[in-house]
Parts: C-alpha cells; structure tokens; sequence
C-alpha cells in the first residue's frame, strides 16, 4: 500500500514538474481573458470578445491596409473599387443620389465545410444584414450607407418604404452579375469601407449562403411574413448561426464550452496558404478571477492575458513579460443613465418613490442626473486605476478626435453640488424618503467594477438614507440586459469602428443610437445636427457640430464621462508578430494568423506611424 | 429492515411534492411580467409593448388560476424543462446537466478524505484523549476550521501552481483536453478520471488527478475538521458507555472494544453530518471552483443569483431540494444500519 502511494506521489510530481521546453505549447496560441463570445453569427456580434472570435474565423471584402485608417487591400474582392479604376460610378434616381460599387469576387476561396465562396454568398451577406436587424446590433451602419444617415434601422426603412417597397429596396441594394456584387448606396460612400467593408467590421463578414439556409438562417426568401419588430430572422442565441460558424478565414470553431474556452483551429484549407510561421490553435480562456489569470500569466500557461490596469504593478519586471504601451486607444466608456427603465426590472427594488427603491422614470429628474455626475471623482480615478495613463474625458467623444472635443469640463468632483441637486430632487422628496438602487458593471472588469463602487461610496456618504449596491453580469448577459433597459446605472463602453467623430457621436447621443436609444433622452433636433455630422466635409464645420451636441449631452446629463486611457497590452516574450491596427487596438483585437512563438523573434510589431507614442518594455 | 426501506422509500416523492411547492411559492411571489423571462430564448423578446407582453402571459397562462399553473409547471418540470438560463445561454436543464460532473467529481474525491480521514483522526485523538497527538489533532482542526476557503485556495495556487508548478487550476491541461474531444475518446459518464480509466488513457487520468488534487485538498480540509470533532465528541461519549466497559470486562482487546463496539455507535453523528456535508459540497464550492478556475454548479449558480437570472436560481434550487431529500434519505437508511432501534421503531 505504501510502495503505491509512493508510486502514485511520484507520478504526480513527475508529471507535474515535466518540461516542455522553452516555449510550452508551440502550436496554440492561449488567452486569458474576462468575457466570453456573445455570439459567432457575424450578423448579430457587435462586442469585442465575439469579434476576437470572428476575426479568426470570417473575413470581410477588404482590408485596411497596414498603418492606414484610410487605405485599403482587397481581400475576399480582387480589387479595391474606385473611380479611379471604374468600379465606382455615380447616379441619381427618385429616391436621390446613389453610388454604385461594384467588387470582383475571388476565386478559389473556401469555406470550412468546403463550400465555394461565389458572389451570391456575398450578396446573401448583406441583403441578411438588412433583414435581420437585431436590436442594439452593429447594422445601422448598413442602413446608413445603403439609404442615408436618416436610416438607422430596418423599421426607418420600413415607415418610409412600406413593407414591400422596403423588401424591394433591400432586394436592389447588392445585385449579382458575373463574378461581380454591385452595391447600390444612397448613404455616404465615403463609410461604406470603414464601417461595413473591412476586416474588422466583423458585422459584414462572408458567411456561405447554402451552409446558412441549411441550418436554418433566413432562406433569402422576401415573399415571407415579415415577424416581430419587422425582423424575418431570431436573434442572439436563438440564431441557427450561434454557435455553428463557417468562414472563409484561417481558423475554424474546433469547440465553444460555454463560460470556459472556445478552441480554434486551423483551417488547412485556407486561401493564403500556411507557409511561414503560424500557430495551430488559439484557444480563449475565460477566467474572471484575477488571482487565478496572474498565476496562469506567470506560469506560462498563458501566452496572452487581460491585466486590469490597476493591478499592473504587479506583473512590472516579471522575467518573462512583455508590456507594450502608449498607443491611442480608439474607444472610451460612460456611466450610461437610462431614463425609463422596465417597471419589472430587480434594479430598482420597489420600482417606487419609498425609499426602498427608485421609480422606473427616476433619472428623468435632471437634479438626479446632475447629482451622480457631481459624485464621481474622474481625476482620482484616472491617477490611482489606471495609474496616471487616463486623463477625465470631456465627453463621450475621446481626446484623440482633438479640435472636435468639446474641451471643457462641465462636472468636476464636487459633493457639495451633488448633496445641493440631491435635495432639489423630487421637491425635496428624494432627500427625506432615501433610496435604493443597483449599479451594474460586467463581471472581471475590475476597473469599471471600481468606478461604480466609487459612485456608490460617494452618493452613500451625502445621505444614510441613500442605499446603492454595485451588481456585474457575465458579459453575455450585460449586453441583452441594457438592451431590454433592465438597468437603470450602468457603465459601458464604445470601441471605435472607424475613426470619426460620427461613429462616437452617433452610438452616444443620437435616439436611435446603440446607448441613447435605451437612455430614451434622445431628441430629433440633436438627431438632425448628428446626421450633418456625418456629412460635414469642412473641417470647422464639423467640430462646430461636434461641440453643439456635446454641449447638448453635457447641460442635459445623460452619461457621466469616464476616463480617456492610452492602451496596454501583455504577453509572454515568446509571442512573436502581433500587431495592432488602429481599428482594434485592444488586446484581443488582433490576427492569430500573424502571430508565432518563438524563443527568437521580433516579438510586437510597433506601429509608429498610427501610434507615435507606441513602445514596448520586456524583462 | 426491508419495511422501513419501504416505507421510506414512500415517503420519498411526497417529500419531493413539498420541495416543489416551495419552489413553485417562491416563483409565484414574481409578477406575470417577471415570470416572462422564464419562457424566452432572447430577452428582445420582452421589449416588446404592454399589450405584447400581456398576450404573451394569457398565452403562456401566466395570469391562470395558481393550480392550472402548479399542474402545468410540475407537468414541465416532470418533462425536464425549467426554463431558458439567460446566464448560461441555455435551458436551465441543460446548464445544470453539463455543469454537474465537474462538480460531482470534485465533491467525490472531496468527500472521500473527509469522511474517511475525518472518521480515523477523530477516533484516534479520542482514544489519545489529552494527550498530545489529541492536542495536536485539535489545533490542527480549529485551525482548519476557522481557515477561509479562499484564503487556503489562494495560497494553495501560489505555492503548488505559482512557484511549484506541480498543480495547475482548470479540470485538464491542453494536451489532455485534446484527447478528451477527440473521436477517440469517450466521455461514458463525465467524469474525467472515471472516463479516463474506462478508455484505458493513463495521462488523461494523471492529468484530470492533477487538476484535481489542490481543489480537493482545500475543500476537504475544511470539511474535514468539522467531521474530526464531532467523531472526536461521539467518540468520547461512547467510550464512556456502560456497554464498553462491559467489553472491557468480558476480556475483548482493546481493538475490539474500540472499533467494534465504541466507533460504530459513534459512527451515528457523523453519519448525519456526512449526508448533508456531501449535498453541500455539491452545491456550495463556489470559491473553491472560482479560485481554481473550474466550470461548475456553485459558480453557476453564484452567477445566476448575481445576475438575477431567477429560472437559473429556481432551477438549481429545486435540484439541490431534491439532492438534500436524497441524502437525507440515505443517511435515514444508513442510521438503521448502524442503529437498529431505528428501524424497530
């Protein structure tokens, strides 16, 4: 008995101490990070941690080209249309000024399951795109381009076409003809590439036409009974492509457990081919509890990891380690107050004006709104969480667009103001009765987990009547539960899908926008400035506009401005060939392909034309 | 002894309807409105309008007399549907299912140290009674009594993961997880060291115990001082027994008095808290799976009731009623095993 305990001892240390060489795992590429994918349907994902995934697995027309924002490579088409080469041609009908664009599709392009790619997947793409519009979802940019910045969703269609004058519009938007998708706009054509046709707008992503109607996705079928919300197709996990994708790109799904991994593996019949140094697998660990993802990092058993910035110091000289930053970060994020939220919603308690709760139209009183942004103290949390590398936003649109920021603080830190709006509130109601509220914040961001908690620290200590807890839902879950207007206080964010002031200004403040339109403050004479935003070719006249609905959002105090960071990443100094573009500068928004391990190597490919400041520090 | 199995075993699904009543009361304290989201895949579906809303609960029969909806709701419940997890992104069912054999592993190999080391330290250190391997043995379960779980879980990983390397956190490395998906292996019950023994694949075995031994050892150790003390009480109590000291008078080893006649009676304690310890363990290993980054049922069901995923919360209420009455059903028969009396009344 002994002899085989001491047997079993030194099997299990033996296999515990078992040396993998320098570089453990050569072939898979394994990330730690704090969020599942929310969905693998291209036409649905609108979050950064499905788009790590689809990234991988589909691909897009174009593709920026390396160190441009505006420049593109043609990737799934052959050309990249122009006037220039005569692929672009301008024309005008009843509705108005249109462009036509027309790309030549590649051949010899395939898809996981084997499937050609041909033109009809790419028209069936866009025309899904169109029909099946989920909601808070990334297609009103499609709507945009196709029929103008007036047109955010399908139901604008819609009201302005009649069902089937909708349906046919849809219908003569991407036509085929030969090898060539021709695209009819009456949007600016000058976003068409930078919000639908590129390689990180993973929502216009070529998804195989006959692999999709097989198992069950819309069967391109206009003469069906338009459903729910005037949606022909389910959404989130309902949809027949959740979890069951097919792309073109050089990674295919191998296994998706739920709230633990999603494994990638490579996809040998890829149209680029292998040659060169590439990795296998890519496998995305989800690990919220930050003690657990440091060791991991530390081990080794993690390639590429999610360090929350407040906690940095304590991988700073870890042998090993690789830090690259000081790069722009093209996103920012807000305290989102909502003003009418579900009566049914466990957020607000008693849903009533007693106390034990907060009625669903609570933050319709602007006292109440100007009295949280007074609460928070930005400077601090910019100087202690993300130690010193954030400075206060002005806005929701991040310092990086310059003149176009409104640059001047309307809130500061100041509870003598926020105690002064709290006893104006309701008459004087809310300061007598107390209340109760839950804040909400996605589950393993600890830096925004910490801004809620200064928040409710902050309110707490103006009142004892005054009782906030702090709440974090799995990201999967976050994003649904604002949609349906569950939480009244959250915090949340926007990564940029290309660089213009519209795309920030658009999500935050327009009434059919991805965050106002749940906030319910939008209005439509800041709508209409919004949409001139969009089309503004003069400079002056664009940051004039800028500033009017900043200035609009600031005096109304809908969404309390957080910090605007530079980025930073880790990975091991194995890792070899990552890069950013600025697109998707965040540690997850990166190629696989790309990447390598390797003891030797050129390890992260700096990009000091879009980032100046870009620098990388290893030990 | 067979009667009272019998009669036991009746009581069995009438116990079972009094969890489901609790559950059902419990769900009805939720407006229609609430109870919505039970029925729906995707929650746009509830953004729709008042009128929307309210067609969806006469349809649904949500606003039906409280006993058409108790029948209809045990009549789903019977068919295995308790509802759509927004938390798991899954039917509730199916989200406990896949979650339970990462717990029941680890509650198993937790479980087995426990009772069985519990069991022989309390006994021994009652036999020893101030002397001082009793002195020792009680320190040492104080000291693991009072120890936090994540405290010990931490500093478990630091040690044997961060500076040893020896047990890393999650249920497999990567190149066992690669044997387990493939086509070549089969998963008969989940269980990765059982399944591992069943196709025969000694590295997956080895790897799956690896994973397994810090999570195991940080929940059994706390378990294990509670399991200690009362065998170490019980103990104490039955050695003072007239009947011992007959054992002792009719000329019985010491062995014997001790193992035969003191632990067996001693046993009956214990008995009761192992039963429920086992129910708790397969509900209550939140931090420890947390900590050691093993998908299970604590960590869901901390999650569900975090994000106020109510389907989730009831449903895994109800299968933790149903796990509790088992066990207590089982100890109940275990007590007439080792107490006759029991089974005579």
């Amino acid at each position: 008995m002994r002899k085989s305990l001491l047997v079993l001892t030194i099997l299990l240390v033996g296999v515990g101490m078992c040396a993998f060489g320098q570089v453990p795992y050569p072939g898979t590429l394994r990330i730690g990070a704090i969020s599942e994918a929310v969905t693998l349907d291209p036409v649905n994902a609108y979050d950064t941690s499905s788009g790590q995934q689809l990234l991988q697995i589909y691909e897009g027309l174009l593709a920026y080209a390396p160190s441009s924002i505006t420049e593109y490579v043609p990737w799934l088409a052959t050309a990249v249309p122009s006037y220039d080469n005569g692929l672009v041609v301008a024309g005008e009908d009843d509705f108005g000024a249109y462009t036509l664009v027309t790309f030549p599709i590649r051949e010899g392009v395939y898809f996981h399951n084997g499937n050609v790619l041909d033109p009809g997947d790419v028209e069936y793409t866009f025309e899904r795109c169109l029909v099946v519009d989920p909601a808070g979802g990334p297609q009103w940019m499609a709507y945009n381009v196709f029929f103008g910045l007036d047109y955010n969703s399908l139901a604008d269609v819609v009201d302005a076409f009649g069902q089937d004058g909708a349906k046919q519009k849809i219908q003569e938007a991407v036509e085929v003809s030969g090898n060539n998708v021709t695209f009819k706009l009456y949007g600016p054509f000058g976003l068409f590439y930078s919000s639908l046709m590129n390689d990180r707008t993973y929502w216009g992503y070529i998804v195989d036409k006959a692999y999709s109607i097989t198992n069950g996705a819309w069967p391109q079928d206009f003469d069906i009974e338009l459903g729910v919300d005037w949606k022909m197709g389910p959404e989130g996990a309902a949809s027949p492509l959740y979890d069951i994708p097919n792309g073109t790109g050089p990674y295919m799904l191998n296994l998706w457990l739920p709230v633990e991994q999603v494994i990638l593996e490579k996809f040998d019949g890829y149209w680029r081919g292998w040659d060169g140094d590439h990795v296998d697998f890519m496998i995305t660990f989800n690990i919220s509890e930050w003690s657990t993802r440091r060791t991991m990092f530390e081990a080794g058993d993690l390639d590429i990891c999610y360090v929350p910035r407040q906690y940095m110091g304590q991988l700073i000289g870890t042998e090993g380690l690789r830090t690259v930053f000081g790069y722009a970060a093209a996103g920012n994020s807000g305290v989102m107050l909502i003003n009418d939220v579900n009566p049914e919603s466990q957020f607000i308690h008693s849903g009533q004006l007693d106390g034990k709760g907060v009625p669903p139209d609570f933050m319709n009183d602007i006292d109440v709104r100007k009295a949280f942004h007074y609460a928070f103290d930005a400077a601090t949390y910019a100087e202690q969480i993300y130690l010193g590398e954030a400075v206060p936003s002005y806005s929701q649109l991040p310092i990086i667009f310059g003149d176009a920021v409104y640059q001047t603080y309307m809130y500061g830190f100041d509870l003598e103001k926020a105690e002064e709006h709290f006893r104006k509130a309701y008459d004087g109601q809310l300061w007598d009765l107390g209340f109760k509220l839950t804040l909400e914040y996605n589950i393993g961001n600890d830096m925004r987990r910490v801004s809620m908690e200064i928040l409710e620290a902050n309110i707490e200590s103006l009142n004892p009547k005054f009782d906030l807890d702090v709440v974090g839902l799995e990201w999967a879950s976050h994003l649904p539960a604002y949609q349906s207007r569950q939480m009244m206080v959250y915090r949340s964010g926007w990564g940029a899908d290309y660089i213009h002031p519209y795309n920030f200004i658009q999500p935050y403040y327009h009434s059919q926008g991805n965050f106002m339109r749940v906030q319910g403050f939008g209005t439509p004479e800041t709508d209409a400035l919004i949409a001139q935003i969009g089309l503004a070719t003069d400079v002056a006249e664009l940051n004039r506009l800028c500033h009017e609905v900043q200035l609009w959002a600031l005096e109304g105090a809908y969404t309390i401005p957080m910090v605007d960071p530079t980025g930073r990443t880790w990975e091991r100094t194995w890792v070899q060939g990552r890069w950013f573009h600025s697109m998707g500068a965040s540690s997850g928004n990166f190629k696989a392909y790309d990447v390598w391990k390797a003891v030797e190597g050129p390890g992260f490919i700096l990009d000091n034309i879009l980032f100046p400041g870009m620098a990388s520090e290893e030990w | 002894m067979t009667t009272y199995v019998l009669r036991r075993l009746i009581m069995l699904p009438i116990v079972l309807i009094g969890v489901t009543l609790l559950i059902f009361a419990l769900l009805q304290l939720l407006s229609p409105f609430s109870r919505l989201a039970m029925f729906v895949t995707d929650p746009n579906q509830l953004k729709q309008g008042p009128e929307q809303l309210q067609e969806m609960v006469e349809a649904l029969g949500l606003d039906d007399p409280v006993w058409m909806q108790y029948g209809r709701w045990l009549n789903q419940v019977l068919h295995g549907d308790l509802g759509w997890s927004e938390s798991g992104r899954q039917p509730v069912v199916t989200a406990i299912l896949s979650r339970l054999p990462g717990t029941l592993e680890l509650a198993l190999f937790a479980v087995i140290p426990v009772i069985f080391g519990g069991i022989w330290l309390g006994k021994i250190t009652a036999v020893h009674q101030n002397k001082p391997l009793d002195h020792v043995g009680r320190v040492v379960a104080i000291v693991g009594w009072s120890f936090p779980t994540f405290v010990l879980g931490l500093l478990a990983l630091f040690v044997f993961y961060g500076i040893l390397d020896w047990f890393p956190p999650g249920r497999l490395s990567i190149a066992a997880a690669r044997i387990v998906n493939s086509d070549a292996f089969t998963s008969y019950t989940k269980l990765l060291t059982i399944d591992a023994l069943l196709n025969g694949n000694w590295f997956v075995l080895g790897d799956a115990l690896r994973h397994l031994i810090m999570p195991v050892i940080t929940l059994a150790y706390l378990s294990w001082a509670l399991i200690m003390r009362v065998m170490r009480s019980s103990m104490l109590e039955s050695m003072r027994q007239d009947y011992v000291t007959t054992a002792r008078a009719k000329g019985q080893t010491e062995r014997i008095v001790i193992n035969k006649h003191a632990r067996r009676n001693a046993l009956l304690p214990v008995t009761t808290i192992a039963g429920t310890m086992f129910a708790g363990l397969m509900s209550g290993v939140v931090i420890t799976e947390t900590v050691f980054n093993r998908p299970g049922l604590g960590r869901f069901a901390a999650s569900a009731a975090t994000q106020l995923d109510i389907p989730s919360v009831l449903g895994f209420a109800l299968f933790n009623g149903i796990l509790f009455v088992v066990m207590n059903l089982i100890v109940d028969l275990l007590y007439a095993y080792f107490d006759p009396r029991v089974r005579l009344e």
